[in-house]
């Protein structure tokens, strides 16, 4: 009861990633950042 | 010698692994630091462009969590054994970050160098890196 496994195919978490969380994605997310200590400087 | 790797580098290490980060890389030993991964988790945490329609919330979150979570051959020095230095250099260079001060922190405890992505190349961390004489290469991307 609570409990459950998630598995993800051989292989496949690196794609699956890639789809959650793409580049462009993440440059937008850092770029839109307030926080000045998270800040690229 | 290690490579301190920012957050868009690390992003594409875990997942494509392109043939230009790979010859950047070349073998060497792949470190990065504890707020470029707080970065790339903030955003694998607000993700919603993968189809997890079947999964609940809970399910969602604990698959995100795996998929994120650091390789173990992937170095990230602990904050306790960066803090002081992070603190000496923010007092010495203004303009530097708690993100910026620990990347250079970092890339002198390992005796590393450092490669960012050149999309993202912050002249603060450059600056710092020069003037205590820390390697520093951005890759285009």
């Amino acid at each position: 009861l609570g409990f459950g496994v998630l598995t993800v195919p051989v292989g496949q978490a690196r794609r699956l990633l890639d789809e959650i969380v793409p580049a462009e994605v993440h440059y937008a997310a850092v770029a839109e950042d307030d926080d000045p200590e998270l800040a690229t400087k | 010698v290690t490579i301190v790797l920012d957050d868009h580098l690390l992003r594409d290490w875990m997942t494509s692994r392109d043939v230009p980060l790979g010859k950047a890389i070349a073998g060497e030993e792949v470190a990065s630091t504890n707020l470029w991964y707080v970065r790339l988790c903030k955003s694998a945490a607000r993700a919603t462009g993968v189809d997890t329609r079947r999964l609940n919330s809970t399910e969602r979150r604990a698959l995100v969590a795996g998929l994120i979570a650091l390789p173990g051959d992937i170095v990230v020095v602990p904050m306790r054994d960066l803090a002081w230095r992070m603190g000496e250099l923010a007092a010495d260079h203004t303009g530097l970050s708690a993100l910026g001060a620990e990347a250079v922190a970092a890339a002198i405890h390992l005796e590393a160098r450092i490669l960012v992505s050149a999309t993202d190349n912050g002249p603060g961390i450059r600056g710092c890196r020069a003037r205590v004489g820390i390697a520093h290469d951005a890759l285009p991307r």
